[in-house]
């Protein structure tokens, strides 16, 4: 997640999550997708 | 034994599984449900974000620091800035709190070790031609809006309002 320019930081991302990602994750190297979710078929019926 | 072994040991035997792991499936695909049907009529955002974990971090360790430590450092925040909330079952008390407050989501995690993959692999003939991603895990979240993710990074409170839908999912819904 890479916050606009000039912009302020919250300290508990920078601090806590952030530092948390990186003990474990390669940020880099991850993807993000965005859109939402339209479902036909749930709980084995066809939604209305 | 951690949860992600224990849950390894779930998948292996899930073709021999009791009657209480179909409970759990019914019980998922009911809050699946609950959560489709916010998404539907909130116009939620969904986000996928599809992790890799770091240069000598094991698949295990991965998988046991995403479950029992990342998840109780980000939930709280991103819950705060109108964003997330976890989908075990554990946490159904808070799902219906936050339901309460029109305040969108859940916020599963999936972890797709190599282990799984193999599984599949060896047990799925279809899509021959399909490639397998990589990734360690998928971690999907719904929002009223995608600006909740500036909203949590830069500490400003996301207002949770009902909005109008937004203006591309107007144009890629209609007709």
């Amino acid at each position: 997640m890479v916050p606009s320019a000039n912009s302020w930081i919250d300290p508990y991302y920078a601090d806590v999550v952030k530092a948390d990602e990186e003990e474990f994750c390669d940020i880099s190297k991850s993807r993000v997708l965005f859109g939402w979710e339209e479902m036909y078929v749930e709980n084995g019926e066809i939604s209305k | 034994m951690s949860r992600y072994i224990s849950r390894e040991k779930t998948f292996s035997n899930a073709d021999t599984s009791s009657q209480s792991a179909l409970d759990r499936i019914r019980l998922y695909r009911s809050q699946q449900s609950q959560y489709s049907e916010m998404a539907t009529k909130q116009n939620l955002i969904k986000v996928s974000m599809f992790t890799t974990r770091k240069e000598g971090v094991s698949e295990a360790e991965f998988h046991r620091y995403w479950t029992e430590r990342h998840s109780k450092v980000v939930s709280e925040w991103l819950q705060r800035n109108g964003v997330v909330r976890y989908s075990q079952v554990s946490a159904m008390v808070h799902k219906r709190s936050a339901l309460r407050q029109q305040v969108s989501d859940y916020y599963p995690q999936f972890h797709t070790p190599s282990w799984s993959r193999n599984k599949a692999k060896e047990n799925i003939s279809v899509l021959p031609d399909a490639a397998y991603l990589l990734y360690d895990g998928v971690v999907e979240m719904l929002m009223q809006d995608e600006k909740c993710f500036q909203s949590a990074i830069e500490g400003m409170p996301f207002a949770a309002v009902n909005r109008e839908p937004l203006p591309w999912c107007h144009q890629l819904t209609a007709g």
